[in-house]
């Protein structure tokens, strides 16, 4: 009896140790199981490990192993893909140099000419109205927990301007958040209780195998319904529950999308630990938009146009906002193509 | 169910002999804990645990039933991070044990039996973003064996444990509940990934105490109590679930009240 009760090691299996070739196979294997856009990221995941492997030695230093184990993960070009360990984070060079050469937006131009100094904050939306209380300016930089939109935010805000003919939500630069802001955000907007996307779920070790589609419906109206022009714009650094945000747009006939193409990012990101402690963040889900592709490295959009960064260094104008006043003033929001399917 | 059967048990005692006693049990421990779920991380994690339990047990001069209810937690590190709290757990077991006493010799006995119990496992890793929740059900089929010395007004005493065969109810491959925050698909698709299997050689355990007897027929005593699960399961997560194990060191006190 003595004995069974000290013997925990004799019945737990030893699943692996710390050496660098166990943590750099390990990762290889479980990003190839559970990472879920390799149907999208156009990488040979095979070729990736034979041309690496060969460089983990055991024995060798863990900054050494760190940086052989982010070069595999960058190949996937993947904003949700990252590595911890104690004293660094490695991310997806592209992605994030994406975000700062093509960026949508100036900060400043926007903080100072359109929100102003008077502007207003309802459940993490800063808002104003421009063009003389015609258009309701909202500013959504995070879908994040700290920042939950709800219906009764969204409710007050419209009726803070009762001319308003149209809405500008601009989520540029909105890195994610809560899948569940996004339904919130939409709760003002007509529904019929409408697909809005489709969710599937690694189920497999596969690089195809997925759960069945899991629906996501426009949540249901329970009050006034918001039919007004809404015009969202997006960015490069819009990404992960922004760009699912994006998707979600699609199943309603008052909204268009305005900007960039956005940064992508639609799966959910989990994480697991490495033998030796590291942890592993990668996109575990995949979403699907309404005509069932996979917008993962960008949502475009409905109305394409660049920011102007020159005239907003110049004339402290953002030429996207001006022209989404301009278009949701001439009426013409209903006639601008918008993605059908 | 659990109070159907302990009415039952009360009833049975009720009318059997004078010889049989009914005794409630409040029994209480800490001690360390170590558990794997391969769904979840590699990593082999080692945490503080405690272990209340309430108990009923109908002895009679040849055969004793038990039925308890146990309520354990647990806040735990993994085994390569200095400090610190990574990983939760906890469960709930509900056991009913029959023993009957096959030999005796002075102040030894030896008794045998069969039990069967219910023990769901959960367990959240809060440090990993969305994928951090695994639960586990295992219904168990144990025998048991016990020894016991009787030396006057003292009872020291040990029990084994085996579990020959469980059904297990043990997430699949992708842990599914994390993912989805819809609570309405949350609810539709908990269980889909879950399976539902069969395994042999599931669990042991092993308890060592001493128990002091006092006229009123009371008793309080301590023991120490070791036992380990497993899935037993293939880690592959698709044909059989990840691996689960877990082992439990605890020194546990126990009150029993005589109440018939």
């Amino acid at each position: 009896m003595l004995f069974a009760t000290s013997c925990e090691k004799a019945f737990i299996p030893d699943s692996g140790s710390a050496r660098a070739t166990d943590v750099f196979d390990y990762l290889w294997q479980q990003i190839d199981q559970r990472y879920s856009m390799f149907d999208v990221k156009n990488v040979d995941w095979q070729q990736v490990y034979d041309t690496l492997r060969p460089q983990v030695r055991n024995g060798m230093k863990s900054d050494s192993l760190f940086a052989l184990c982010a070069t595999m993960l960058n190949t996937l070009h993947d904003g949700h893909v990252n590595l911890y360990s104690a004293w660094d984070v490695s991310r997806s060079d592209s992605v994030y140099n994406r975000f700062y050469t093509d960026d949508g937006m100036d900060v400043d131009v926007l903080v100072l000419n359109y929100l102003g100094g008077n502007y207003h904050s309802t459940g993490g939306v800063a808002h104003n109205a421009l063009c003389d209380g015609k258009v309701i300016y909202m500013r959504y930089g995070s879908f994040g927990s700290g920042v939950n939109i709800t219906e009764r935010h969204l409710r007050h805000i419209v009726a803070t301007y009762p001319d308003a003919e149209g809405m500008i939500l601009d989520i540029r630069g909105n890195g994610g958040g809560l899948t569940t802001n996004i339904v919130n955000l939409l709760s003002i907007m007509p529904s019929h209780g409408q697909l809005i996307y489709n969710s599937q779920i690694k189920a497999g070790p596969d690089h195809d195998d997925f759960t069945p589609l899991v629906p996501t419906y426009a949540p249901n109206n329970t009050g006034d319904v918001y039919n007004k022009p809404v015009l969202v714009l997006t960015d490069r650094g819009s990404f992960s529950a922004a760009s699912t945000f994006a998707i979600a747009t699609f199943a309603y006939d008052n909204i268009r999308l305005m900007g960039d193409t956005t940064g992508g990012g639609l799966g959910l990101p989990a994480e697991m630990a490495l033998p030796n402690g590291w942890i592993c963040r990668f996109s575990s889900t995949r979403t699907l938009a309404l005509d069932g592709r996979n917008y993962e490295n960008g949502v475009p959009p409905d109305i394409l146009l660049k920011f102007d960064r020159e005239n907003a260094f110049l004339h402290h104008r953002d030429n996207i906002i001006d022209s989404a006043c301009s278009i949701i003033l001439s009426g013409s929001l209903n006639n601008s193509p918008k993605q059908t399917f | 169910m659990f109070f159907m059967t302990l009415n039952c048990m009360f009833a049975a005692a009720s009318v059997v002999d004078s010889s049989t006693h009914v005794l409630l049990g409040l029994n209480g421990g800490a001690g360390v804990g170590v558990y794997r779920d391969e769904g979840l991380s590699p990593l082999l994690y080692r945490g503080l645990e405690i272990h209340p339990s309430i108990s009923v047990e109908v002895r009679q001069p040849l055969w004793r039933y038990e039925a308890l209810v146990s309520i354990d937690g647990g806040a735990y590190g993994f085994t390569l991070s200095p400090t610190g709290f990574h990983a939760f757990g906890g469960q709930v077991s509900v056991a009913f044990n029959a023993l009957q006493q096959v030999y005796s010799a002075g102040c030894w006995r030896l008794w045998a039996g069969v039990g069967i119990d219910d023990l769901f496992d959960i367990r959240c890793n809060p440090q990993f973003e969305n994928a951090s929740v695994g639960a586990s059900n295992f219904a168990r089929l144990n025998v048991l064996a016990r020894a016991e010395v009787q030396m006057r007004g003292w009872l020291a005493w040990g029990q084994l444990g085996f579990t020959p065969v469980a059904l297990l109810y043990r997430p699949g491959f992708a842990y599914m509940p994390n993912y989805e925050r819809n609570i309405s698909n949350f609810v539709d698709c908990f269980f889909d990934q879950y399976h539902l299997y069969c395994a042999a050689a599931t669990g042991i355990s092993s308890q060592l105490g001493v128990t002091r007897q006092l006229a009123n027929g009371n008793e309080f005593g301590l023991s120490y109590r070791w036992h380990h699960i497993t899935s037993r399961s293939t880690p592959d997560g698709v044909t059989a679930p990840y691996r689960f194990d877990q082992s439990s060191h605890a020194l546990m006190v126990h009150f029993l009240f005589n109440i018939q």
